[in-house]
This record gives structure tokens, sequence and C-alpha cells, in this order.
């Protein structure tokens, strides 16, 4: 029984590994490195996060997940609280519906559904800020921050990777 | 339900609930600590990349430092002659000396543009005295004023963020304009007098209108004028905050709302 309720520990808190690697992203995310410009196009690892284990952990990556770890951005950042909350639920119920065309599909086809997918999220979240504050952002900042989140993807994914074994597959 | 929940979320927060600002606080505070020791290694990396280009230039910096030297001292000079003019004359006239008093030195620990706000969050809060309202200063020049206090952390919003507004004066004629932020590194002069002639290089202060900042702070220089569009690079280099110097001021400190 003692080892029943253990393993349902241990099994539980590794459920938990990809909601603390969201958050953990936020925060590198918003740390100050003192280079210019880099702040305002600091790639979205909130949502490469999302993105990641909701194809490949959909268990693991609940819709409450998605919407702390878009809080906890909001929070940090500044932004219109709930704005991020809103966008990774929605890309997150996006994604869960289209994992078929993703799982077990070689690595170009899931980075191109990221490249899809972070347009679309950051692209939103401008729009939806644009719309909050009554006024149309600079344009370059997102193009070049998606950009970057698309560039950086591949590295992110390979450092994942190496925790895929440890979050089980959960239905 | 939780969609519906960030929309409400964003809703009153557009409508300013202080319930919202308190989240955003107390999260804020939760994640002092870790950005703090995140911070450690990178401030490391930041102070490694400034020796090597100190070390590179070491020679100019000194030829520099030298010229500079000589002409302070002659500034110094003349600063301690109207000084003394200054006490005489506010003796003479009464004049009742500025409240503004730093309260407290407190360290970057995030700095946030994504493309839509210009923040920093500092390691201090209403324990350490901030309240809302404090203006922010670097070494350098004014950044800006905080706008939301946790226990530990507080937010300052950046005079460059789309929501700044600080009232200034233009120096040598003393015109009044409002320094308004629109997300770009240059923010603009508005409400000028119209008959105001502004040109670059000319000097931009706070004006104390407000109540908010304290007169006479050093906020930076105008650079372009394109007919109505003023621009103004500021004094202190935000990309590169470290330390940042909150004042108290008496007016705000007194209305400031207890944080619970």
């Amino acid at each position: 029984m003692r080892s029943g309720v253990m393993q349902q520990i241990d099994a539980g808190s590794r459920q938990m590994i990809p909601l603390a690697l969201g958050l953990g992203g936020v925060l590198v995310m918003c740390m100050p490195y003192g280079l210019p410009h880099l702040a305002r196009v600091m790639p979205a690892l909130g949502l490469m996060t999302v993105y990641y284990w909701a194809i490949r952990r959909p268990a693991a990556m609940p819709p409450v997940a998605a919407f702390v770890i878009g809080l906890w951005q909001d929070a940090l950042t500044g932004g219109p609280l709930g704005l991020m909350a809103l966008i990774f639920l929605l890309l997150r119920g996006f994604i869960v519906t289209q994992r078929p065309v993703f799982v077990g599909k070689a690595f170009l086809v899931d980075w191109w559904g990221l490249a899809l997918v972070s347009s679309a999220g950051l692209a939103g979240g401008w729009a939806l800020a644009g719309v909050y504050f009554g006024t149309v952002f600079e344009i370059r900042d997102l193009i070049v921050q998606i950009l970057l989140t698309v560039a950086l993807y591949p590295v992110l994914a390979r450092l994942f990777h190496h925790l895929l074994r440890a979050v089980p597959d959960g239905n | 339900v939780l969609i519906v929940v960030a929309l409400g979320l964003l809703v009153f927060g557009k409508a300013q609930t202080p319930v919202v600002a308190q989240v955003r606080a107390n999260l804020s505070d939760v994640a002092t600590p870790l950005l703090e020791a995140l911070s450690h290694p990178i401030r490391l990396a930041r102070a490694l990349g400034e020796e090597a280009s100190h070390l590179f230039f070491l020679y100019r910096e000194n030829e520099r430092l030298r010229e500079d030297n000589r002409r302070l001292l002659k500034w110094q000079a003349i600063a301690r002659r109207l000084e003394q003019d200054n006490r005489h004359y506010q003796a003479l006239l009464k004049v009742t000396p500025e409240g503004a008093k730093p309260v407290v030195t407190a360290r970057v620990i995030g700095e946030f543009g994504g493309s839509f706000a210009r923040s920093i969050l500092l390691n201090a809060g209403t324990r350490d005295g901030v309240r809302k309202g404090q203006p922010a200063f670097s070494g350098d020049g004014v950044v800006g004023r905080v706008v939301g206090v946790g226990r530990l952390s507080s937010r300052v919003l950046l005079l460059t963020d789309l929501n700044s507004r600080v009232p200034v004066s233009v120096e040598a004629r003393g015109y009044h304009a409002i320094l308004a932020g629109d997300n770009t590194d240059y923010p603009r002069l508005t409400f000028l007098p119209v008959a105001a002639v502004v040109e670059p290089g000319q000097r931009v202060v706070t004006s104390g209108i407000g109540g908010v900042f304290p007169p006479g702070l050093p906020v930076g220089k105008v650079v372009s004028v394109f007919r109505d569009k003023v621009r103004v690079k500021l004094m202190s280099d935000l990309d590169r905050l470290e330390y940042i110097r909150l004042f108290a001021v008496p007016g705000v400190a007194a209305t400031a709302r207890a944080v619970p």
C-alpha cells in the first residue's frame, strides 16, 4: 500500500514538470539582461512550453496549467492581466485538437506547427493588447519576436526531450 | 470556465479594480526571491563584460576623465558661489526647502517589454517604504514612477511606456509640457505652448506640476523637432538600469493607500 501511495505522489509530481518548466521559462524571460531591445523581442518561452507539452503530454499540460503560465507571465511583465492566460488557453485547446497531425511526425512538422501557433498566438496577443490600450503597437517588434521564438524552439525542444520520459503519458 | 475567468480579469483590469492590482502585486512578490536568485549569474556576466570593455578603453577613458575633471573643478567653483548666493536669497525670501528625499535604493530584478509595456521590477516593496506614485531615478535622470507595490517588490512604469505622462519643462525658456511615452525609445513632448520655440539640444527637466515629481530633476534632451512632434532622448539608458533610487514626495506619502 505504502509504495502505492508513494507511486501516486511520484507520478503526480512528475505531471507537474511541464507546469514548472513553463513558470520557470517565464521567469527567464523577465531577467534583467541589460541588452538593448532584448526585452521587447524576448522569445516566448512560456508559449513554447505550452506548445511542446500540449502535443506530447496533453494530460500534463491541462487547461489550468496553460492558464496559470499565462497569468504568471501577465503579472510579471505588467501586461494586461489575463491576456496571455486567455491566449495560452485558446492555443492549448487548438493544439490538443490538432494533436494527430503532429504526434510521431518528423521534427520539421513539429517546428512548422510551432511557427504557425506562435505566430497566431503572439499576433493575437499583440492585436488584443492594441485593442486594450486603444493603439497600434510596433509591428517590427512582433515580427522579430516571432522569428526569435521559432529560431529558439529546436534548442528548447532538445532540452525538453530529455525530460519527456520523466513525464507519464496519462490519459 | 477558465476562459471566462481570463476575460473577466481583462475587463476588471481595464476598469482598474484594486483586486486585480493586488493579484499582480502578490504574484510579483512570489517571483521576487526567484528572480533575485536567478539574477546573480546574469549580474556576474554583465559585470565581466563591462570589466573587459573597461580594460579595453582604459587609456582613452583616462584621458577623458582628466579632461572632465578639469572642467568639473571649474564648475565646482561656480556651483559653490551660486549655492552661497542661493542660500542667501532663500533666507531673504523664507523659502521652505524642497521636500524630496530618496527613501530607498533598490535593484532591478526584472525588466520587461513584450511589445506592449515598458516596466521594471524592483526588489523593494511596502516593507522598505515604497509607495505607489513615487518617482524613480537612476544615477543619470528620471526613469519613471512606481505604479504597483507588493510587500517585497514594486513595479516602475518607465517614461517610455505608452501610459506614462510626466509634467516637464524645457530649459532655457521654461516652457511647460507633458512628456508622453509611446513605447518608442524617444518619448514625445505634448501640450507645448503654441508659440514655443524648441530646438534639439535643449534640456528637459521635471516641472514639479502635479506634485508627483520634485521639480528640476533631469529627464533628457530634445533630439528632434519635426513639425509638432518633439522627441526627447532620456538621460538614463533604460536598457541598462541596475540600481534605482525612489523618492518620497510629501503629498503622495500622506495620501497613499495602505496596502494590506
